[in-house]
């Protein structure tokens, strides 16, 4: 008596080729049909693929004759990390042609760099490379520079500041920093983004300041001017230390627009500001 | 050498089992190919003979919502709500569909909801409405749409009030987005 695998062999030994072919030929035209009917639920191109290729987008730019001088309001944020999009907002500054130009810390940038051009603003980003400086537009042989720095900064960079909102009151923001390492003052610019209305700055303990306000196009600038008790520089190696406390109106947004860190020597010591903390 | 006949019957039909094992085997693989390619959504409705002829499947139908404007009445608010991959889980959140936005975007407090870090983020500019200008940073967002996880790009807004909006580049790109007037719902497909 046959054991069961032999009664298997021999079963596929008597099953002729023209069954083995016929069953082979069904399968196939089984799995044909769903290939065909995959076929058949593509989509079907009726444009040339030429019209799907991405295009690189263009400088968006048309050149506004400037009545006057350019002048440079604000280099919106003042700092930024290589890739970054950066604003100057101005007036008079005409266009990207042969003739204009912007530097960063006395480097021209590329037509690469730039996005966007107008009589009001100039849009780029920060370039592989770009060391911090100022930020000079040039239009049509006439120069300007925005009165403040502009800070390339990476993951790096040790100093931070924060205007972080009181979690009980969403008008109401500290002020703190960390890495300050050998500064020993700090200029800021508070602006008023959107709103109207009074910010109210106050000093954090062992934290000595001057207010100035100014109206620019772009909004109301609060400039302060800080020192301090040295023993803060040490303290905020490590943790954020408060150094203002800012009120604003319910209906207002306030923002830092400009922070210098100075030392002794007259240097400046690099500040980015985190994303969130930017304004309130 | 001569093999013995009972080897050589044994062969033959080792052969014959074979053919039509590696048939079978082509047969499946074909068919794998194509349930991988097809991209069925098991959870909604599965692509049969009569979506031939629709060339796509179901993903999400949602109901329209209206507001009534003081000034225009009431109009259909193009909103859906979507899980949203964030460090705790899925969350819904409300989107606006907008086709008129080049990118979906979230205002930047999302970020740190989804464990996004915006310093290591591209900077950008986005435009809004009147042409003014507002920072925001590149970054991709996980959602599900019917029982489907896409990654799409999204931009976190520093604008802290700004809306959540589905754009055109991942969603409007990969998926079919119709208004249907007469079941008043938006129905979110995608091609089979």
């Amino acid at each position: 008596m046959p054991n069961a695998s032999t009664r298997t062999l021999k079963w596929f030994y008597k099953l002729s080729w023209k069954k083995i072919l016929g069953f082979n030929a069904f399968v196939m035209l089984v799995a044909s049909f769903w290939l065909a009917r995959q076929l058949a639920l593509s989509p079907t191109r009726t444009q040339s693929k030429a019209a799907l290729l991405p295009r690189p987008q263009e400088i968006t730019s048309q050149f506004e004759t400037p009545t006057g001088p350019p002048q440079v309001y604000l280099v919106d944020h003042f700092f930024g990390k290589v890739g970054d999009a950066v604003l100057i907002h101005g007036k008079n500054l005409g266009g990207a042609s042969d003739n204009t130009w912007v530097a960063l810390a006395g480097k021209r940038l590329t037509e690469a760099d730039l996005v966007a051009w107008t009589g009001s603003f100039i849009e780029f980003r920060v370039p592989q490379g770009a060391t911090s400086g100022p930020v000079t537009v040039n239009v049509l042989g006439q120069e300007t520079a925005w009165e403040g720095v502009f800070f390339v900064i990476d993951e790096t960079t040790p100093g931070q500041l924060r205007l972080v909102a009181d979690e009980t009151n969403p008008n109401k923001a500290v002020l703190s920093v960390k890495g300050l390492a050998d500064g020993n003052s700090l200029l800021l610019w508070f602006l008023v983004v959107s709103g109207e209305g009074e910010v109210t700055i106050a000093p954090a303990p062992g934290v000595n300041f001057s207010q100035v306000e100014k109206n620019l196009p772009v909004g109301k600038i609060y400039e302060v001017n800080l020192t301090w008790n040295q023993s803060l520089n040490q303290a905020s190696v490590v943790n954020f230390v408060p150094l203002l406390t800012v009120t604003r109106g319910a209906e207002m947004s306030v923002g830092v627009a400009r922070a210098e860190l100075t030392n002794a020597n007259g240097a400046l010591i690099p500040l980015g500001v985190h994303p969130l903390y930017v304004s309130f | 050498m001569a093999l013995s006949a009972e080897k050589q019957w044994k062969l033959t039909a080792v052969f014959k089992f074979l053919s039509l094992f590696l048939s079978l085997i082509v047969a499946a693989m074909v068919l794998m190919w194509f349930r991988q390619n097809r991209m069925i959504d098991t959870n909604e409705s599965k692509a049969g003979f009569a979506k031939l002829l629709t060339q796509e499947e179901v993903r999400l139908t949602v109901p329209y919502k209206q507001t009534v404007y003081k000034h225009f009445g009431s109009a259909i608010n193009p909103q859906v709500e979507l899980p949203v991959k964030t460090i705790t889980g899925y969350k819904n959140w409300e989107f606006l569909i907008d086709s008129g936005a080049v990118v979906s975007a979230l205002p930047k407090t999302a970020a740190t909801d989804m464990g996004a870090d915006l310093t290591s983020l591209p900077r950008i500019t986005i435009e809004g409405f009147a042409g003014q200008r507002t920072f925001a940073y590149q970054g991709e967002m996980v959602i599900k749409v019917g029982s489907s996880e896409v990654v799409i790009p999204v931009v976190f807004s520093e604008n802290p009030y700004a809306n959540n909006i589905l754009g055109r580049i991942g969603f409007f790109d990969n998926f079919n987005i119709t208004f249907d007037v007469d079941q008043k719902t938006i129905t979110i497909s995608k091609r089979g």
